[in-house]
């Protein structure tokens, strides 16, 4: 995992991404048990020119400079497979900006707000996606007051209300 | 009426090691991470090997 990041944050370096943050389940288990996954969900910033543009061109291009071949829709880089997802709406792009800087082992990297997947995840709505904000819940990892702010803020306080029939704190 | 017996405490164990779960560091929940991973690649190998037909 260290080298993965390693090489994320070289991309950062290169000007191949403007700057990413780790979501999805490998996110998650940052605030709660580990989960079983086999990849690594990579958000990132376009560039304001690669608008319209296929904005995973030039990603897939660097890294298959370095080495690295693609695996169906990720990229295995250093033993995991990397799934690269720009920032598709309001909601990721805040949380992409207001990612926690973290250390895995020695290697920095940022990791999305435990409250901003939460969102994220109520925004999917798969089933798994509610079993996994269960236990979010269930382990108490989640700030209720910042949670109803980022819920309020992207239309989701109803869909909240409605699906769990509780009002948040 | 047949008696069953009390897991009441069972089930409290199970969630009090799920809290001590969560409460490892980043690194050392990837590294469990990792051995699921290469459980369930060592699995899916046994799978294909026992879909693959025999050859004489």
């Amino acid at each position: 995992m260290e080298k993965t990041l390693r090489v994320l944050n070289r991309m950062v370096k290169d000007g191949v991404i403007e700057q990413y943050a780790i979501g999805g389940a490998v996110a998650a288990i940052f605030y709660i048990e580990p989960i079983n996954t086999n990849d690594l969900d990579i958000f990132f910033h376009v560039k304001e020119s690669s608008a319209g543009l296929d904005i995973m061109a030039p990603l897939y291009k660097y890294l298959s400079g370095l080495g690295y071949k693609g695996q169906r829709e990720a990229i295995d880089i250093e033993g995991w497979p990397v799934q690269f997802l720009p920032v598709f709406n309001a909601l990721l792009e805040e949380a992409v900006e207001q990612a926690r800087e973290v250390r895995f082992q020695r290697t920095k990297t940022r990791v999305l707000q435990a409250e901003h997947l939460v969102a994220i995840m109520l925004q999917t709505g798969r089933l798994k996606d509610h079993a996994r904000i269960a236990q979010f819940m269930e382990h108490e990892a989640v700030d209720q007051k910042r949670l109803a702010g980022i819920l309020g803020r992207h239309g989701l306080i109803k869909k909240w209300e409605t699906l769990y029939r509780r009002k948040l704190k | 009426m047949k008696k069953y017996p009390n897991v009441t405490e069972l089930f409290r164990q199970k969630a009090q090691r799920r809290k001590r779960l969560a409460r490892l560091s980043f690194e050392e929940k990837i590294a469990v991470v990792n051995k699921w991973r290469k459980l369930t690649r060592s699995i899916r190998k046994s799978q294909s090997a026992a879909k693959s037909p025999v050859t004489r």
